[in-house]
């Protein structure tokens, strides 16, 4: 027996009615600003100055990809990309690992350790490193040149251009790696303990576990990994401006552009210069690198656990 | 059930989507003095600590009874928040304080702003401001901003570290003639070894007076800050010389990097001891005499005595929408600019007045900055349609200059070079 199409939409009409006050949210906070910023990405528009957008083509895109501030954020980028995602994965592996050896002498406290990091929010753990890294008054000097007594590796680490990425990425490290770890934590717990078990039967010593069980048997987590890497990297955005932007928010990626990145030049341009085509067109092609390399991330990650 | 859960939703949305849309409606009778109204005043956080905008309002409401005063702090120093919300109409701001010219003339372009036109009458004509402050926000026939403070640049400097590098006495305190030597006190006022020092001798503002210093000083070194129309000259060759200052103090080891990160660094570090020599506002060295007493003092930027100095105003600004026009009017005229809240900014904070009158009676620190103030040759702040991002390049690549191998000159051709790229005209 077929049902006719009002009958249906009756009979759902419940269901539809709970989805809509959702969907109204997704249509007005998402969707409308997806495809309005698309639009805008193809108009020259300032905010302040014009008083109406005119279509312009692909102007802003290739303005976009002229221009040596997109070109060194998109630099600076995939340096914190290419830095981040490596050492992310190998820390957090070792954490994981650590802590699944471990964990039941610490139990949940172990857990609520690795933890702590991810709940103080960015900003306020960008504040605390900047105050740690001050070169005059900061910890990190005062241990240099106080307790080490080697004056000089002290560094005026955020104002110095070939230490202030640096410094940004040790905040984001810090940061990212509890959580990175239970990830692998709870990848590695997921094995099951009777293939470990017989490895050891077998006489599998350590390194021969982790090269031959445990690591071939976490494909799922180095997916879910690498997609939190690639978006913690590509959209780099609250450290950068609360160590450098934070009294000054035109000078965020400073010292001259030294940690400028896509998303906060991005910003800069939409929100500072009010370009807001210049500025869409920048997101758009971000979100094409974003896809990129999320297609990366499946190409090399996709397979079944060995 | 079905339809009472239909309904439910559907208020639910009107009354969401009511929430979100409602508006301020207030019906205000033309005599402000005795309709019962509300006057919201907002103001930079750092301007209701350096001015009693909270007192004043309470003495306003004092004063006059049918008037209720709401005071609150504007978190965002951009000025970005009244942009967006303005532009969409969401206007809950009666009259606002804090802004620079380049700031609100961007307000004022998107048509946001009640132009101030007839407030400038009686004892408050034009001529009773510091006039090119006024002039600054002229837009057509319209003034649609007014300046409540001043600030001058110059050289702000700790006199016992001077005195104990030689630089001069206490009641005599050498006055750097040249750049050169500049260079030369801040190299004798440094202390300790090393890549981070003790004391630094100097300390440039890399950030947020970037831009004034740059052209405070190519004033003072006798160059053409500007052009005729009122653009800047990018094309000064004093900028090089300004440039090649800063690299060598910088790279030398006697000037601080510390506001590259932190713009406060340099007032920060004036007043813990630790910086000896800043360029900024002169209300800088007002502000650290209470952490180094009589020891915080002035002294003209090289040249500045005979160029005079460069002065920036903060302004209040009207948003449309506005039901209370004058009675904001009575608050500025009775309060804002009286002499007691001039007094408090400028005696507590080196704050100065706009209006000239309230000069008098000031102390005796500022007899100096008004000298140079008055030079006719002094310059004033700007407001170009692309004067953010200038700003922002002026301060890219002097944080450059003292990052990389980049020469003076070339950073001054590559800035003169992003410049032109720039449309930099006066708002008009």
């Amino acid at each position: 027996m077929t049902r006719s199409k009002a009958v249906i939409i009756r009979d759902n009409i419940d269901g539809w009615m709970f989805v809509l006050p959702a969907f109204l949210f997704l249509l007005l906070l998402m969707i409308y600003p997806i495809i309005h910023t698309f639009i805008l990405s193809f108009q020259k528009y300032n905010f302040v100055y014009d008083s109406k957008p005119v279509f312009v083509g692909f102007h802003n895109y290739i303005k976009v990809l002229k221009d040596a501030t997109f070109k060194k954020a998109l630099l600076n980028t995939f340096y914190f990309a290419g830095v981040y995602i490596p050492i992310i994965f190998i820390l957090g592996f070792f954490v994981g690992l650590i802590f699944s050896r471990y964990d039941m002498i610490t139990g949940k406290l172990s857990k609520v350790i690795l933890f702590i990091p991810m709940v103080i929010p960015i900003s306020m753990s960008s504040f605390m490193f900047l105050f740690m890294l001050n070169p005059q008054w900061g910890i990190v000097n005062s241990i240099f040149k106080d307790y080490l007594k080697l004056p000089g590796l002290a560094r005026d680490w955020m104002n110095d251009t070939s230490t202030a990425m640096n410094m940004i990425l040790l905040v984001t490290i810090w940061w990212r790696v509890g959580f990175i770890g239970l990830l692998f934590l709870s990848g590695i717990q997921a094995i099951p303990r009777s293939v470990i078990e017989a490895s050891i039967i077998d006489g599998a010593n350590a390194w021969r576990r982790i090269t031959g069980i445990i690591l071939p048997n976490l494909k799922e987590t180095y997916m879910v990994v690498g997609i939190l890497a690639i978006v913690t990297s590509i959209k780099l955005f609250a450290q950068v401006v609360a160590m450098t932007g934070t009294l000054s928010p035109q000078n965020a990626g400073g010292p001259a552009k030294a940690t400028l990145t896509l998303y906060v030049a991005t910003w800069k341009s939409a929100f500072l210069y009010y370009d807001l085509g210049i500025g869409s067109a920048m997101g758009y092609l971000m979100s094409l690198i974003i896809v990129f390399l999320f297609a990366v991330n499946f190409f090399i990650n996709k397979g079944e656990k060995a | 059930m079905k339809k009472l859960v239909f309904i439910t939703l559907a208020l639910l949305l009107v009354f969401s989507f009511s929430v979100f849309a409602g508006g301020k409606q207030e019906k205000v009778s033309k005599d402000w003095t005795k309709a019962k109204l509300t006057v919201h005043v907002e103001a930079m956080g750092w301007i209701l600590k350096k001015f009693p905008v909270e007192a004043s309002a309470k003495k306003f409401m004092e004063d006059h009874p049918n008037i209720t005063m709401k005071v609150s702090a504007n978190a965002d120093n951009s000025l970005n928040n009244y942009m967006l919300n303005w532009s969409a109409g969401n206007v809950d701001v009666d009259l606002a304080l804090g802004g620079a010219a380049v700031q609100v003339a961007k307000l004022a372009f998107k048509n946001l702003l009640v132009p101030w036109n007839d407030f400038y009458k009686g004892d408050f004509t034009r001529d009773h401001f510091l006039t090119h402050v006024v002039e600054l926000t002229k837009r057509g026939d319209n003034y649609y901003a007014l300046p409540f403070m001043v600030e001058a640049m110059s050289l702000e400097a700790n006199r016992k570290l001077m005195v104990e590098a030689g630089l001069g006495t206490v009641s005599n305190p050498a006055k750097p003639k040249t750049l050169d030597d500049l260079y030369m006190f801040a190299k004798k006022t440094t202390k300790g070894s090393g890549p981070v020092k003790d004391v630094y001798g100097f300390s440039w503002n890399f950030t947020n007076f970037g831009d004034q210093q740059l052209f405070c000083a190519v004033n003072d070194l006798g160059g053409k800050a500007y052009n005729d129309d009122g653009s800047p000259n990018m094309k000064a060759p004093e900028i090089a010389k300004v440039f090649s200052f800063i690299k060598r103090v910088t790279m030398d080891g006697y000037g601080t990097k510390g506001t590259i990160t932190d713009t406060n660094a340099g007032r920060s570090g004036l007043k813990a001891g630790t910086v000896a020599i800043i360029f900024e506002a002169a209300s800088r060295a007002i502000e650290a005499k209470s952490a180094l007493g009589n020891d915080a003092i002035l002294l003209p930027f090289p040249g500045e005595e005979q160029n005079g100095s460069y002065i920036y105003a903060h302004y209040s600004y009207i948003p449309k929408g506005t039901k209370v026009k004058d009675a904001v009017y009575g608050f500025m005229r009775e309060q804002v600019l009286s002499k007691d809240f001039s007094k408090f900014g400028a005696e507590k904070y080196g704050k100065l007045p706009s209006l000239k009158r309230n000069f008098e009676g000031l102390s005796s620190d500022f007899t100096e900055v008004q000298k140079w103030m008055a030079n006719p040759k002094t310059v004033g702040d700007h407001a170009w349609v692309e004067g953010s991002k200038l700003n922002s390049y002026i301060w890219e690549i002097e944080q450059e200059l003292v990052s990389s191998n980049i020469t003076a000159q070339q950073a001054a051709d590559k800035l003169a070079k992003q410049a032109s790229q720039l449309n930099l005209a006066v708002v008009k």
